[in-house]
């Protein structure tokens, strides 16, 4: 009895949805769940219980969900996936072959995985022995003990469309997406981004729990890979009225961007988090040890001032 | 950043040790070429962009000059060239002092110990015979280069 009366209600409901959420079955899905979810709660029985269940604190919920994250990578535990480190970006991190859709092959969308797949690790691989920024950082990374192999530590894969990589700390990896950075120049960018985080983690304690290391680490590649003019423009950072350290705001705002796409804070936890740390991380300019201008000859001067700090010639 | 004056003095002790770190010494183009970079108008916008102001280039011009009064005396101009080796020292400590100073995290005494940690398995299949592990064992010498480019074309 009390089941009919909520389907009617949800039945109900789903008739004065917007156009936009029946339209979307995952969206009309959530909601019905979470409508059910709280009529099944008012409708329990309040049984009063002497010991409530012990409150989770923030870090041992990340803890708990990073353990089954780990869980789930060993092909034990849940398949569900922790927002917190922004699995649900990066699908096939999940151990789920990519799917095609019938109607997006159809358009010539998708349905050439294997072709993109490798195209990207040829442009990879391209990268690793041509690219300046790359060649250093790989340079950088073998000299503090932490060597790159490309088949371990470099995975090609399809994303979401909202990202082109991203580096895994559960498995120490960095993910191209295939079939978002389509060309050298993109996996250049990406390599160097994801390799900036890398050598982070190599070289410091780097607890990717920890708000604060997190948005360094995202400061620094924004910083060093990122933020010239034309990319600070298009971001709306800085303008032809706006150059004067429009720089500064450009990297907090893309290491914020970032922040927020991996963490599940708030957005004014993570906007403190960048500013408690920016002057710190933002002056810290190793192991590429400038800001490079676009269309000069930076990256080659880069790499060639790498010995001269230590660093491995790759 | 004129740190250096063109003319460093050194004492006769000093001297005898001068050139220790010889290999710090830049071939002279490319402190003529940091120069030309860093006062060139591209440079000077994107100085602005970043800090505000104009960077001090004067150091790179410094240096330019008495690196080719080191390599005409033929390496004998030992004042020139402890200049070039202080400057580049200088150089070296302000870059890595920003890096030292930034205390948000520990810095590790050796490598983390799971750098390397096998991947789980279905990945591992998932990576065997990919063009990336081809190529790695042709980096580590396991198996014998092959030609790039080559065409895909067959007449039938």
């Amino acid at each position: 009895m009390h089941r009919e009366h909520c389907l009617a209600i949800v039945a109900t409901l789903a008739k004065q949805l917007p156009v936009y959420y029946s339209t979307n079955p995952r969206i009309t899905k959530i909601i019905i769940m979470g409508f059910l979810t709280k009529v099944a709660a008012k409708a329990a029985p309040t049984t009063e219980t002497t010991q409530s269940p012990p409150a989770i604190s923030v870090n041992e919920k990340k803890e708990a969900q990073t353990n089954a994250k780990e869980e789930e990578l060993n092909g034990n535990g849940p398949k569900k996936e922790p927002k917190e480190w922004g699995y649900d970006l990066y699908p096939e991190r999940r151990g789920e072959a990519f799917k095609p859709k019938w109607s997006r092959i159809l358009l010539g969308l998708e349905g050439r995985e294997s072709i993109d797949r490798y195209k990207c690790e040829e442009n990879v691989y391209w990268c690793v022995k041509n690219g300046p920024l790359v060649k250093l950082m790989m340079g950088a990374l073998r000299s503090s003990g932490c060597p790159i192999d490309l088949r371990r530590h470099i995975s090609c894969e399809v994303c979401d469309p909202t990202v082109t990589g991203g580096y895994d700390p559960v498995l120490n990896q960095i993910v191209v997406c295939q079939n978002m950075a389509r060309n050298r120049s993109m996996v250049h960018g990406v390599l160097t981004h994801e390799m900036i985080h890398m050598f982070d983690y190599c070289n410091n304690d780097l607890d990717f729990k920890n708000v604060d290391h997190l948005a360094c680490t995202e400061i620094r590649a924004a910083n060093l890979a990122h933020c010239s003019f034309l990319s600070a423009m298009f971001q709306g950072d800085a303008s032809p009225f706006n150059i004067k350290e429009a720089h500064q705001n450009c990297v907090k705002s893309k290491a914020l961007a970032s922040v927020l796409a991996v963490r599940n804070v708030s957005r004014q936890d993570a906007i403190d988090a960048v500013e408690r740390v920016f002057p710190k991380c933002y002056n810290d300019l190793e192991p590429i040890g400038r800001r490079i201008r676009r269309n000069s000859t930076d990256q080659q001067k880069a790499y060639m001032e790498g010995p001269m700090y230590g660093y491995d010639v790759y | 950043m004129g740190r250096q004056n063109e003319k460093a003095e050194t004492n006769p002790e000093e001297q005898a040790t001068a050139l220790k770190d010889a290999w710090a010494i830049r071939p002279c183009h490319l402190y003529k070429d940091e120069y030309d970079d860093c006062s060139s108008f591209k440079a000077r916008f994107h100085q602005y962009f970043i800090h505000g102001k104009d960077s001090d280039c004067s150091q790179w011009l410094t240096d330019y000059k008495n690196c080719e009064r080191f390599q005409q005396s033929n390496g004998n101009d030992v004042v020139a060239g402890q200049a070039i080796i202080k400057s580049e020292e200088q150089r070296r400590q302000i870059r890595l002092h920003a890096h030292y100073a930034n205390n948000t995290w520990e810095k590790r005494k050796q490598p983390p110990e799971d750098w390397a940690k096998p991947l789980p398995e279905w990945m591992e299949k998932r990576n065997e015979n990919t063009y990336l592990e081809l190529k790695q064992k042709e980096l580590m010498g396991l198996a014998t280069p092959q030609a790039e480019g080559g065409s895909f074309c067959t007449i039938m």
